[in-house]
């Protein structure tokens, strides 16, 4: 069961905590992106966050391919929304402009679709680790960040005075299980 | 030992520039793993060879999610001994995985655990690992036939035999503690009772080697267990344990598990124990689920009046089940010390016993002449002692009721926070939500409703709306009698088409108490009504509520409802009085032939019970010939079903047509020649007999 599907069962508090902890980092962090005020990004976090609450009882799972588009759907709306209202605020005097629509489409955006389906990656993957790192030795939670900074793994194991056949063991250990939790999250979250 | 406690903050950059250089790390590297990492990934496996296998006559005992069991002869010791293999031993992760908790269970060598004598892979590369062979019975099935009163388990099993059992249970578990190891599946099912004081617990399939930072005591004397070598990761979305054992911490997807949630689960045993049940309520794991994290245990001389549970064994079972685990026994040996107390005839901590029940048991314990000097003695006293307590009772009464009223303030203010909430940001959307009929959750908007209405100071126009939806639901329930009180209420016009339907049920079926019979629940999902949004919506519920209520129906007596429901569906009020069911070989068959249903699922159905409209039908067979069906998906039938036919039916969309048709388990399904092409027809056919009848002909 996905954590939608478990959401439209009950709907009640705890899933919805569960929901908004799932997603809260995510969120911010494309909202991040886009260079909007950490103030404003609170106040657009939280109405993104009701209208989801608003919409997922009624969402028909069998009509959306991932939650996820259907959350890019979401953000995209509230973020232009945003736009349009602040930049109709900013230009409320400025007679050149003609129309709100035309202000949205002729500003230059960073094109919202990519941040958000490259931030997913991101999160995803973090989040993963975070999962698995409670299951992991401090050995190899170091191996691995090392690893991570690009560093050759000769060299890290050595410095750990680990034997390099332990290091390997470590390292593949680590990936094996980060692509695994990633794929689960996909599915649970995505 | 000491586990890794990264902090991780899901908002910082830290967390996103992590994320975003695993993402490079595995995307810079093959996604599949190098002949050279696999090895790498797979040390045990590695480790094993293949020459020694020396089993014979295998006999299948048993088998679980990971792994199937058998019986076999060991050649060489001269025994019998059981062997496990996993069930997918496809990949070296899978044989790994498997050969984990063989390692980790080998590792544990405790006389009330599970031994496992030996770890190896068989010539065809299947890893397996043998352990002694179980014998006995399963603490629940001992219980249970305890509870149902079986009179010869009475005798061998008393109470005290019991709390033996369960003391050694904890035996294993403190020893498991000691080595970091926590068992997170707990349950009478794991715990095997056998002959001559022989108690088992096995199936560490969901064990976890934790740090020292997990309130587990480890034994700095003993080796240390390898966490990279011997955890299994339990990934996200997937189920941890059994509901009712599982602790709150361990239900929830980002709980933190430490000792204390297998001091949860003994509590559970010990509650089976002395209830024969498990700690909430429930009849379904979502229920169970629910009550668990909410704290819901009962005690256990509620559940069980009759069964006159020691009062001192309830508290400790109570203890452990603590929502939080701080206020838990700290440690599994506190547990088992306080179940010792019990058994030795003292009382234990969690009972926090007054003098009285403190000289009650010392009495017990030291009967003899001796005391009845000391009674003698005591008698002087207690006229002082009266007087005493009699102060101290009156205290004792006037701290309670200060406590209740301070408690009671409490409550008021958080129903006061949480319902200042409601305000605020979800009255209008649950509003407007009810009044277009769409009810997304009965229960918990019938308790929102009756909450709402409770409270004193609201404005007039928003109590009209609540006495309406009030009316609404329940409409939905079948309790027209109340409806109309409640319409009354709200105000509505008696020439309103709602307010007269209703009437005209209450008329037919006053008593609110019981549903209406079938033939009258056809004709209610028949009504029509202008706002058919509305309509639907309404009678949508209507039907979930009452089929829910009325359990088992005959197949029959269910058709009317059956079609008045695909006519609402499909928006064809009045159709289809001519259908009948015919009588075949195992169950029925329904012709819906030239039918204007475009499909047969429940709209704006969520939890996918409403797929099965023609479910209690008990269908082997089914006709749409020349139906106007579109769509095939979340069609539910009974397993016997054999046969649909589809004659002259066009498939607009063949992908997902194909697909939806290939996943209902039937024997074969009819179809007109060439209707559907040949790409997909061969990909129907690897799931199903396809039966292609020329244009015009008839079938069968």
């Amino acid at each position: 069961m996905t954590l939608l599907q478990k959401m439209q069962k009950q709907y009640d508090e705890k899933a919805w905590q569960e929901f908004v902890d799932s997603y809260s980092g995510y969120i911010y962090t494309i909202i991040n992106s886009m260079n909007i005020g950490s103030a404003d990004a609170d106040d657009l976090r939280q109405q993104i966050f009701i209208k989801l609450w608003k919409k997922i009882p009624d969402l028909d799972l069998n009509k959306i391919s991932s939650f996820r588009s259907y959350l890019t759907v979401v953000v995209r709306n509230c973020v232009k929304d945003f736009w349009r209202k602040s930049q109709r605020d900013a230009n409320r005097s400025d007679k050149l402009v003609q129309s709100d629509s035309e202000l949205v489409d002729t500003v230059s955006l960073p094109d919202i679709d990519d941040v958000i389906e490259r931030e997913w990656h991101n999160y995803i993957a973090a989040l993963a680790f975070k999962n698995i790192a409670e299951y992991l030795s401090a050995d190899a939670t170091r191996l691995f960040n090392e690893t991570l900074k690009g560093r050759d793994i000769k060299e890290v194991a050595s410095e750990m005075g680990l034997p390099l056949s332990t290091a390997y063991r470590l390292k593949s250990r680590v990936k094996e299980s980060l692509i695994a939790e990633v794929e689960a999250l996909n599915d649970y979250l995505g | 030992m000491k586990m890794p406690m990264n902090e991780f903050n899901e908002e910082s950059l830290e967390f996103r520039d992590l994320g975003s250089r695993i993402n490079d790390f595995l995307s810079s590297e093959e996604t599949e793993m190098t002949a050279e990492e696999q090895s790498a990934g797979a040390p045990i496996l590695q480790s094993l060879d293949e020459s020694r296998y020396h089993f014979i006559d295998e006999e299948f005992l048993v088998a679980g999610g990971a792994k199937k069991i058998f019986k076999v002869y060991d050649s060489h010791a001269g025994r019998h001994v059981a062997i496990a293999n996993p069930r997918k031993h496809e990949s070296d992760p899978e044989k790994e995985e498997f050969l984990r908790e063989a390692l980790l269970t080998a590792k544990l060598q405790h006389p009330n655990i599970l031994p496992v004598y030996e770890v190896g892979v068989n010539s065809e590369g299947v890893p397996y690992f043998v352990m002694r062979l179980l014998e006995g019975a399963e603490l629940k099935n001992i219980i249970r036939e305890r509870t149902a009163g079986a009179a010869d388990d009475l005798s061998r099993y008393d109470l005290e035999t019991l709390l033996e059992i369960f003391l050694k249970v904890c035996d294993a578990v403190i020893y498991a503690h000691s080595r970091g190891v926590l068992h997170l599946d707990l349950k009478p099912s794991n715990i095997m009772v056998g002959r001559y004081g022989l108690v088992t617990l096995f199936d560490w399939g969901l064990a976890k080697v934790v740090g020292d930072d997990r309130g587990v005591q480890l034994d700095q004397a003993a080796e240390a267990f390898d966490p990279d070598l011997l955890n299994n990761i339990t990934y996200s979305g997937t189920m941890k344990g059994t509901p009712g054992y599982m602790a709150p911490e361990q239900v929830v997807d980002c709980g933190q598990v430490t000792a204390r949630t297998d001091v949860y689960a003994l509590g559970a045993v010990l509650y089976f124990i002395l209830t024969g049940t498990i700690p909430v309520r429930g009849g379904q794991a979502e229920e169970v689920i629910e009550n668990t994290l909410a704290g819901n245990v009962i005690r256990p001389r509620l559940r069980r009046p009759a069964h006159s549970i020691p009062r001192s064994l309830g508290a400790v079972a109570m203890k452990a089940l603590q929502l939080e685990p701080n206020e838990r026994y700290s440690s599994a040996q506190e547990l088992h010390d306080d179940v010792t107390r019990h058994l030795r005839g003292f009382a234990p901590l969690a009972e926090r016993a007054n003098v009285i029940k403190r000289s009650q048991l010392f009495m017990k314990r030291h009967n003899n002449m001796v005391f009845a000097f000391m009674l003698f003695g005591a008698l002087l006293t207690i006229v002082i002692a009266v007087s005493l307590a009699r102060v101290s009772v009156q205290r004792k009464q006037a701290i309670a009721a200060k406590q209740e009223a301070v408690y009671n303030l409490a409550l008021y203010k958080e129903e006061t926070k949480v319902s200042g909430k409601l305000y605020n940001e979800v009255q209008s959307f649950f509003i407007n939500s009810i009044l277009r009929g769409d009810i997304w959750n009965y229960n918990l908007m019938r308790r929102m409703v009756n909450n709402e209405l409770q409270k004193t100071d609201i404005e007039e126009q928003y109590k009209i709306q609540l006495y309406q939806m009030k009316a609404y639901l329940h409409f939905i329930n079948e309790e027209f009698s109340s409806a109309i009180d409640a319409f009354d209420s709200a105000g509505f016009d008696p020439k309103n088409n709602l307010y007269k339907r209703t009437v005209e049920f209450a008329e037919m079926k006053p008593d609110d108490s019981h549903p209406l019979n079938a033939g009258q629940f056809a004709a209610l999902l028949a009504m029509p009504y202008r706002n058919t949004t509305f309509r639907k919506n309404v009678l949508s519920r209507c039907y979930e509520r009452h089929m829910a209520r009325i359990g088992e129906i005959d197949a029959a007596a269910y058709l009317p409802i059956a079609i008045a429901m695909l006519n609402l569906t499909n928006d064809s009020l009045g159709w289809g009085d001519h259908v009948k069911l015919e009588q075949r070989n195992g169950g029925n068959h329904l012709d819906l032939k030239g039918a204007p249903y475009t499909t047969l699922r429940l709209s704006g159905s969520r939890w996918g019970k409403g797929a099965s409209i023609l479910f209690p039908l008990n269908l082997v067979s089914l006709d749409l010939s020349g139906s106007d069906i579109r769509e095939f998906h979340g069609l539910k039938l009974p397993d016997r079903f054999k046969e649909l036919i589809l004659l002259d039916v066009e498939f607009f969309d063949a992908e997902p047509n194909t697909y939806w048709l290939s996943q209902i388990p039937m024997d074969r399904v009819v179809i007109s020649e060439g209707a559907i092409t040949k790409f997909h027809l061969n990909r129907l056919r690897a799931k199903v007999e396809v039966i292609e009848v020329p244009r015009g002909a008839t079938y069968p």
